[in-house]
């Protein structure tokens, strides 16, 4: 594999995910140029668009039953809006994933917290969607969770003593032998806590309409679940440097 | 063999007899009676009085047992104390305690759960890992003593032991060696989470308003350096056995009385208000280590255990007893509430002795205001999914148990 951080690769990089993969898309607008051998084709979409994919296992594509979805990616990526990993040097999956947080892991031994993590990897859509990767390519999958929500207070979430941690025993114990790998939230991120610095918040965002009484003004509603350009660009920078990916090992039957 | 059967009234009446051109199941001729009628009796007594005839209709076996469909039995439990849907639960006990959890959240009553699993576990993994089996993680407790010994340490009475099981590179706890599968990976770890458990235990005794405790036996092994009581014994589920430390103890009537007194005594000085609803388990011995045989030795423990709960209840007027015991046992029901295995309850006598709970809880209960109370998580009903660590010692019966 190419190193991504050598400007002169030229590297294909597929990004599917849910609407955190938009902070993505602004934050490669800013950092495309230190990396002008990389081609990133964008897949993202809001919810859990990626029920709407389907392996066609002879053209060797992800394909969406969406006609409108299916447009949105023709426009944006060609290829009649599939989703091709022939020649994709690198996937990622960004969001759809359920971060399991809050196990306080005092109350729980290790062979509980490490099945809770996995059956918390299982419910997740990110697992669906990789399920579905595979069933077309056993190339390494990066995922990259959904970003932490932003707060106004922000010591008051759970701990992040653990994450990494956790993280850690997901990648060593599931992941890392499927050729697979979660990416931890860059630290710079966040703080003490879960709970992204609020500065890479996405700021104010509409109104809130819904059981307003009449009369009373509309409220300006803070966005602080989808997180900025500038988010998006530190998340990509580790997302493309990190590491050779784990060798993607013989056991893609255990994902089934 | 054959069987002949007479009726009187609805109740059958079996006889055992070599007759080999018999068919079977005969009918026997009504025979003439040769008792004076109760009826002549009664009259010539009329102005006599006492006690009997003032009793209610279950007094009487003729009315409440003989003359009934045996499923139609009913009133088996007058409550002392009223358990309403938003009384706060305990269940703790031997491995027939676990119906009592399922039931209560079936029925919407309020169960006390203080050792709740993750959020992400499904049922399966729920039911591996010990969780919403009891009220805390302390898997089968089937003596009194040994619940006397869970509550000690709860409270700091005493310390717990320090104990711990090493076996393949995993430790377990000697006093839930099945609560995980496989121990756990060090003892730091295997202390801490029973220290989990023990926190949860004080805490649940703290609010419970009724500690339901089904006694289950009253075989124990105890280890004669440290005192301290084990579940199972060692070297069966988990731990190596040593003739020199752990000692066989075949509790008698006036042990298990002390000890229960105790750990309700116990009970009642940390919750001023908490009851006590005792239960013995109507199942069977898997095994015994008396040197009696075991339908002997199991008819030994439950009398003594059944025993030990009038005692309570007699002693202490916060305690009641609901005969789950009876229930299953009565030749009544002609074994009919037992698996082929003769030992395992079945699904309908779980519903029949629940039914007969829920009935006298209603009956007992007035109207009260509802308390909001967290939801439940579902759990099966299946018998197959109890967990009773001592049926390991079924395996041993197998592996060549002596046929003396």
């Amino acid at each position: 594999m190419p190193s991504l951080a050598d400007p002169v690769s030229n590297t294909e990089v597929v990004i599917i995910g849910n609407s955190h993969v938009r902070a993505l898309s602004l934050g490669w607008a800013e950092i495309s140029g230190e990396f002008p051998g990389v081609t990133i084709g964008f897949y993202g979409f809001r919810g859990t668009f990626y029920k709407t994919l389907v392996a066609d296992q002879t053209r060797q594509v992800l394909k969406t039953t969406s006609p409108e979805l299916q447009q949105q990616f023709e426009q944006a990526n060609g290829n009649n809006g599939d989703i091709d990993f022939s020649s994709a040097d690198r996937v990622i999956v960004v969001g759809g994933h359920t971060w399991w947080h809050g196990v306080d892991q005092r109350l729980y031994s290790l062979q509980v917290v490490n099945r809770a993590l996995e059956r918390s990897l299982h419910q997740s859509s990110a697992y669906g969607l990789f399920l579905k990767i595979r069933a077309l390519t056993s190339k390494n999958v990066l995922f990259v969770h959904a970003p932490f929500p932003a707060s106004r207070q922000p010591d008051s979430g759970p701990s992040a003593l653990n994450y990494l941690d956790e993280l850690s025993v997901l990648n060593n114990a599931f992941l890392s032998p499927r050729g697979a790998s979660l990416m931890p939230q860059p630290k710079e991120t966040y703080g003490e806590t879960l709970q992204s610095k609020l500065e890479y918040a996405v700021g104010l965002r509409g109104f809130r309409q819904p059981h307003r009484k009449k009369g009373m003004p509309l409220q300006k509603i803070d966005d602080l679940t989808h997180m900025n350009g500038k988010y998006g660009a530190i998340v990509l920078k580790d997302a493309l440097r990190s590491g050779p990916f784990p060798a993607a090992a013989q056991r893609d039957d255990q994902w089934s | 063999m054959h069987f002949y059967y007479s009726l009187t009234g609805s109740h059958l009446l079996f006889q055992s007899l070599a007759w080999p051109d018999a068919p079977v199941f005969t009918r026997i001729p009504a025979q003439p009676e040769t008792i004076l009628p109760i009826s002549k009796y009664v009259s010539s007594n009329r102005d006599m009085t006492h006690p009997y005839k003032s009793l209610p209709k279950t007094a009487f076996w003729k009315p409440a047992v003989a003359a009934c469909n045996p499923l139609e039995i009913r009133d088996l439990w007058d409550p002392k104390f009223a358990v309403r849907p938003q009384t706060r639960i305990a269940t703790f006990g031997s491995c027939f305690a676990q119906h009592f959890s399922k039931a209560l959240i079936k029925n919407g009553y309020s169960w006390i759960n203080a050792e709740h699993p993750p959020k992400e576990f499904s049922e399966a993994d729920q039911h591996i890992f010990n969780y919403n089996v009891f009220s805390a993680r302390t898997g089968n407790i089937y003596t009194a003593s040994l619940l006397l010994q869970w509550l000690l340490w709860a409270t700091g009475k005493t310390a717990p032991s320090e104990e711990v099981w090493q076996k393949s590179g995993r430790f377990y706890d000697p006093f839930r060696p099945a609560i995980e599968p496989n121990g756990f990976e060090t003892g730091a770890e295997m202390m801490r989470s029973r220290n989990v458990t023990l926190n949860a235990l004080n805490a649940i005794v703290k609010k419970a308003d009724i500690f339901v405790f089904t006694l289950g036996l009253t075989e124990s092994w105890f280890n004669t350096e440290s005192g301290v009581e084990y579940p199972m014994c060692p070297g069966t589920t988990a731990g190596d056995f040593d003739k020199n430390i752990h000692q066989y103890v075949a509790q008698d009537s006036e042990f298990v009385v002390a000890k229960l007194r105790q750990a309700i005594s116990l009970l009642r000085e940390i919750n001023k208000n908490i009851r006590v609803l005792l239960t013995v388990s109507p199942v069977p011995l898997v095994a015994t280590n008396s040197g009696q045989h075991v339908l002997v030795a199991t008819s030994a423990s439950k009398s003594i255990l059944r025993a030990a709960t009038v005692t309570a209840v007699n002693d202490f007027d916060f305690v009641d007893y609901f005969p789950s015991y009876e229930i299953i046992n009565s030749p009544v029901f002609r074994g009919g509430f037992f698996m082929p295995n003769l030992r395992s309850v079945t699904p309908e006598g779980v519903a029949f002795v629940m039914a007969e709970f829920f009935r006298g809880a209603t009956a007992c209960a007035t109207p009260a205001p509802a308390r909001k109370m967290p939801p439940s998580p579902p759990l099966s009903d299946s018998v197959d999914e109890l967990h009773c660590d001592e049926e390991i010692l079924e395996m041993y019966a197998e592996l060549g148990g002596s046929s003396e």
